[in-house]
């Protein structure tokens, strides 16, 4: 193993090295559970969120620079 | 020529003139700023030469179009005071002038020039940036600089710096300038003195009246005078309340993820903020040129996503106020801490108003239309690790020159084949990329265009460094959940968006 772990770092240099041991990945289709659905829309909330921080209002430009 | 030992009064005498004491400069907040960073441990200044009779480009553009018409009869040379980080005499600085051998040059650490005129007189000023030594600073928006001095050509690293006249240029004049300075490496894009920069923003003070003496510019004003010298600007907004009385500012977070999403194109960043100043606050603007960075903490898999920006502790800014390179620090996630706030009575803090990301014009997708692709890839990648990964994914985007993302294929960990077909494959000028990492490996890497039209999908490429086997269960994952997976991918057309992602593995 090439891990070295500290307090508050864990340094590898293998990709194998950040899987848990025996880490079993599966790929069938997700069950439709409460806690997955309230993610998926907590996440479409906030990507709705994060486009409007480029939408600039008219009294906003109008801010004089001063100082 | 002159030469002195350096110390407090003897830089304040340096920096007085015919119109201003040297009871005068010592009260300046410049001057505080510049002794104290000339005599920091990581500057340590010793010596100093002071050259008289200096012409100053940037001098000579206002002094044309506003001091030569003044009745006061004012020079139009300047002084330029240089710094040095060794001590030594006359003879040595003799000798140095007229050998190429001399190891004096090499502590050398910039100059400041001296403007002929009342109270506002540091002009033009390029000194050395703080060392990344201890400390992992980057300086990710200085430039290099010829010095020419008694015929010695000297190189510094560093932004240019000045003090705002309050006549042809107020705070947002000198911001853009000292931006400017840099950017004005790419051929787009032109240098222009403060008074051209005043001039381009409009025709008027933002109150109706005359332009000069400048009272100051508006945002709109700042976008206008930025795109007449070849860019283009993105204003970001507030993204969190603060107060009743100062409402919407912008968070430390989002000021982190900007920073560091356009760093890697090394354009300095205008930070529109609200100071305290007397009984009230006042807006400003300052110049951000660099930030420092500590290692991320890594964290077990947790339920939000996390953002490898959280790692910057300090931003550095040139603040005409105070001086170059000025300390920022986060206080929380609302506020800032600078000069301003270190030097008010009640310590009031610092607020973020407003971001204006002065980019190259053929820059079209902005930040947030990646962030929004990202924070769904993150959800589709947080359930199909679970708590199988050691650690919390770690999300890393910036855009990039096409070439220094192709310079980063060269060395990744990838197979020849892989790196060929990337290495040789055209891409546009600029790319957004978004790195995921768990702990410090890479282990997925998203490419997109980031000079295209945002309704298309901008998709170039997935570069995934997984195991194949996993590589093949997370296609297999992302195929048997596309119906619920594919709304995450917030785009007009996510439909071909997440075909290309599954494509791509």
């Amino acid at each position: 193993m090439s891990t070295k772990k500290t307090q508050d770092s864990f340094e590898t240099t293998d990709i194998n090295d950040v899987f848990v041991e025996g880490a079993d990945f599966k790929s069938e289709k997700l069950k439709d559970t409460q806690a997955i659905n309230r993610l998926i829309e907590d996440t479409l909330v906030q990507q709705v969120e994060i486009l409007k921080l480029n939408q600039m209002d008219q009294e906003e430009l109008r801010t004089v620079v001063q100082l | 020529m002159e030469l002195k030992t350096f110390s407090k009064p003897a830089l304040a005498n340096a920096l007085s003139n015919n119109h201003t004491s040297k009871e005068i400069i010592l009260t300046k907040n410049q001057f505080i700023f510049l002794h104290e960073y000339l005599d920091s441990k990581d500057i340590n200044a010793k010596t100093m030469v002071i050259e008289e009779n200096y012409i100053s480009k940037d001098f000579l553009d206002g002094y044309a179009s506003y001091y030569a018409l003044c009745f006061e009869n004012y020079p139009k040379v300047c002084r330029r005071v240089h710094f040095f980080s060794k001590k030594f005499g006359e003879p040595e600085l003799s000798a140095a002038i007229t050998s190429n051998n001399s190891n004096l040059w090499g502590g050398y650490l910039g100059f400041i020039v001296v403007k002929p005129i009342p109270i506002t007189v540091i002009g033009l000023t390029l000194l050395k940036t703080y060392p990344n030594k201890e400390e992992p600073r980057v300086f990710w928006g200085t430039r290099e600089y010829d010095v020419h001095l008694f015929g010695k050509k000297l190189k510094i690293n560093s932004l240019a710096f000045q003090e705002q006249d309050t006549v042809i240029a107020a705070c947002a004049t000198t911001a853009i300038w000292s931006m400017l300075n840099k950017a004005s490496l790419d051929f787009h894009t032109t240098l222009k003195s403060p008074s051209q920069i005043t001039r381009d923003a409009d025709t008027v003070s933002p109150d109706g009246s005359r332009l000069f003496p400048n009272k100051g510019l508006s945002l709109l004003q700042i976008c206008q005078a930025i795109v007449n010298s070849g860019l283009v600007s993105e204003i970001k907004r507030g993204n969190i309340k603060h107060s009743d009385d100062h409402g919407m500012v912008v968070s430390s977070i989002y000021i982190r993820k900007i920073l560091n999403a356009y760093s890697a194109i090394g354009i300095p960043i205008i930070l529109v903020i609200k100071v305290p100043t007397g009984d009230t606050y006042g807006a400003h603007a300052i110049t951000v040129s660099g930030f420092k960075q500590k290692q991320l903490k890594v964290s077990l898999p947790k339920n939000d996503i996390t953002w490898y920006s959280e790692n910057i502790e300090r931003i550095y800014a040139h603040d005409d106020q105070w001086g170059p390179f000025a300390r920022i620090s986060f206080l929380n996630d609302k506020e800032i801490e600078n000069h301003w706030t270190k030097s008010d009575p009640k310590k009031r803090p610092t607020l973020v108003q407003n971001i204006i990301v002065p980019v190259y014009p053929k820059i079209r997708i902005s930040y947030e239309n990646i962030e929004a692709i990202v924070l769904g890839l993150d959800v589709i990648l947080r359930l199909f690790f679970g708590n199988r990964i050691v650690s919390d994914l770690v999300w890393d985007i910036k855009i990039q020159y096409a070439q220094n993302y192709k310079e980063s294929i060269r060395n990744a960990n990838l197979s020849n084949t892989a790196k060929m077909k990337r290495l040789v494959d055209p891409l546009p000028k600029y790319v957004w990329v978004a790195n995921c990492y768990v702990a410090n490996l890479k282990i997925m890497e998203f490419v997109f265009d980031a000079t295209g039209v945002n309704n298309a999908m901008l998709g170039l490429d997935v570069v995934c460094f997984l195991p194949r086997p996993i590589r093949i269960k997370l296609r297999d994952f992302l195929k048997n959940n596309k119906h619920k997976f594919e709304p995450l991918i917030k785009h007009k057309d996510r439909g071909n968006y997440y075909d290309f992602i599954v494509k791509a593995l």
